[in-house]
């Protein structure tokens, strides 16, 4: 566990002068809190049967969208180009267990997310005055957790799937992003078709927003809550298993 | 003895092709073995099997007692691998990724004392990894694979992409690794580096070894043909040469200088200048030398791809 440390210590010193990742964590968040506050202010909308204000139903969106970057496209991006590069080789060639190397990539954007969801909880409560009702923080641990979780997963998962960063980007791309449109973050989940929310409710994505929604609008019925952490454990064990199947170490062969 | 390395009967397939078919070797402790072969001869293949990257169809490895492919974290204490051409990480500088890696390993070695090994200096030290010269990354991959203290090292390619006196400090430094009695096992494409650091050299080509001895023997370079390359004066050519002399002639020089292949070159050199000085004439542009070991090299492994020489005309001619 000392290794884990050890190295995680050595990831997030890098983590936080890599510029992209300092771009999806922190920069592109808060630029998309600002525009949101400002575009949708005074409007209302439904969430779980609540009425609430619009702001109210973006700030957890954007602690949604942004706990995916920074998990799910930062773990792919990184996992593939250090992979890439030979670094995970190098690596593997130290006493440094293959479950202490993974662990603490995972820990390291975990880490990330954890003080991005925290700026943004800060931002949206200072800044457009979303408070952050005491008794949603359960639901909001769980929402985080759960969703790190499933997206490392995932992430570990996806990794296997492309051999460079170059082809790592659109991959991530095309993932997230209809998911990001039909998992109720962008447009509230009822407004959409019902077959649309068959589909979201099968993926990760939807199970973490609602958790995190519900934990702004403060309401927490036991029922799907229970639903969702065991769709995000689902998918967490079969990233999981994913990855254990088909992941590699070393860089694709030249020759 | 009880080697630091012994491979017998080792093969591995990439689908049809047989990468390596059959190799045999062993290493001592504390020598300095040097791995020969042209690209795509198994040398990768077959080191990636050894440090315990590669899967094997068939055959016993052993490294420092040990079967690779059941490589434990105790096993990596004490094994060292530089790998071909790494970009070094990108934000981190140095001194940290030599932090990083030092806290990997129980007992590592100090990490100045390391650097300074290598001759990265404080200044080098404070640059992001990635940002090095080329010559500087190799050194700091070298030091990373030194800095836990290890009892043998991999060094795969280590001066590939080095100037001459990079290459010159790399070989000042590795006879340094010799000193403190690492056993190191080192694939090159440059001969002459082969030559100043190996104790034994196996030559691999087509997935077998072909060849095995120390620098001056392998290839039968002991018993091979010197060289004696020289200029007469204008108007006396190879044919006023004496009979036995003319027999060891081999075919017209572009510099129209005469080349005899010797296998007594201080007899013959005898011959070759009482038969000059009875006639008087001077004998200019002189060379001897022993065939080098790229000359073996080159030899060996065309003879093993089945080519008769490099003498052999090329086929354009022939079309022309």
């Amino acid at each position: 566990m000392d290794l884990v440390l050890h190295v995680t210590r050595f990831n997030l010193r890098a983590y936080l002068r890599n510029r992209k990742a300092r771009m999806f964590t922190i920069v592109i968040p808060l630029i998309l809190l600002a525009l949101l506050a400002g575009v949708f202010h005074g409007g209302e909308t439904t969430v779980s049967g609540v009425t609430i204000d619009y702001r109210q139903f973006f700030v957890p969106s954007v602690i949604v969208f942004s706990l995916t970057l920074t998990t799910l496209a930062m773990l792919v991006a990184t996992v593939v180009s250090q992979r890439e590069l030979g670094i995970t080789k190098r690596r593997r060639a130290t006493p440094l267990p293959a479950w202490a190397l993974i662990v603490s990539q995972s820990l390291t954007v975990v880490a990330m997310a954890i003080a991005t969801v925290i700026l943004l909880l800060l931002v949206g409560a200072i800044a457009f005055g979303v408070h952050f009702p005491a008794r949603g923080v359960p639901s909001l641990v769980l929402g985080v957790l759960g969703g790190a979780a499933a997206f490392c997963g995932l992430g570990y998962a996806l990794s296997t799937f492309a051999d460079s960063a170059d082809s790592a980007q659109p991959m991530i791309q095309l993932v997230t992003f209809p998911l990001f449109f039909i998992s109720g973050i962008w447009i509230p989940l009822s407004q959409l078709p019902d077959w649309l929310q068959v589909i979201a409710k099968v993926f990760p994505v939807e199970h973490v927003a609602d958790l995190v929604h519900r934990a702004y609008v403060g309401v927490v019925p036991t029922g799907p809550v229970v639903l969702d952490v065991a769709i995000l454990i689902a998918w967490a064990g079969l990233g999981a298993a994913v990855a254990a199947k088909r992941f590699v170490w070393l860089p694709p062969r030249k020759g | 003895m009880d080697m630091a390395i012994k491979v017998s009967g080792l093969r591995r397939s990439f689908g049809e092709v047989e990468a390596v078919a059959g190799v045999d070797l062993e290493v001592g402790h504390g020598e300095i073995f040097a791995f020969l072969g042209p690209n795509g001869a198994g040398k990768t293949t077959t080191i990636e099997i050894l440090e315990g990257f590669g899967e094997r169809d068939a055959g016993e490895v052993e490294v420092l007692g040990v079967d690779p492919a059941q490589a434990t974290s105790d096993w990596r204490q004490r094994v060292g691998i530089v790998m071909q051409e790494s970009p070094g990480e990108q934000e981190l500088t140095v001194r940290e990724v030599m932090e990083l890696y030092a806290g990997l390993y129980k007992a590592p070695r100090g990490v100045d004392e390391t650097l300074a090994q290598v001759g990265l200096d404080a200044e080098a030290a404070a640059k992001i990894a990635a940002t090095l010269s080329g010559g500087q990354r190799r050194r700091l991959d070298v030091a990373l694979a030194l800095v836990g203290d290890p009892e043998l090292i991999f060094l795969d390619e280590p001066t590939t992409g080095f100037d001459p006196a990079a290459r010159r400090d790399a070989w000042k430094m590795l006879d340094g690794l010799r000193e403190l009695g690492k056993t190191i096992f080192l694939t090159t494409h440059y001969m002459e580096e082969a030559e100043r650091l190996a104790d034994r050299i196996a030559v691999i080509a087509g997935g077998r070894i072909i060849d095995e001895g120390t620098p001056a023997t392998i290839g039968h370079r002991d018993l091979a043909a010197s060289e004696i390359i020289f200029a007469l004066p204008a108007g006396i050519g190879e044919g006023d040469l004496p009979e036995d002399l003319l027999a060891l002639a081999q075919p017209a020089r572009r510099d129209g200088r005469i080349e005899l292949h010797s296998a007594a070159p201080l007899a013959d050199l005898g011959r070759l200048g009482s038969w000059a000085d009875g006639r008087g004439l001077e004998v200019t542009e002189l060379e001897v030398h022993r065939p080098t070991l790229e000359d073996v090299y080159l030899r060996l492994t065309a003879e093993a791809a089945g080519v008769a020489g490099a003498n052999g005309n090329p086929i354009g001619e022939e079309v022309a």
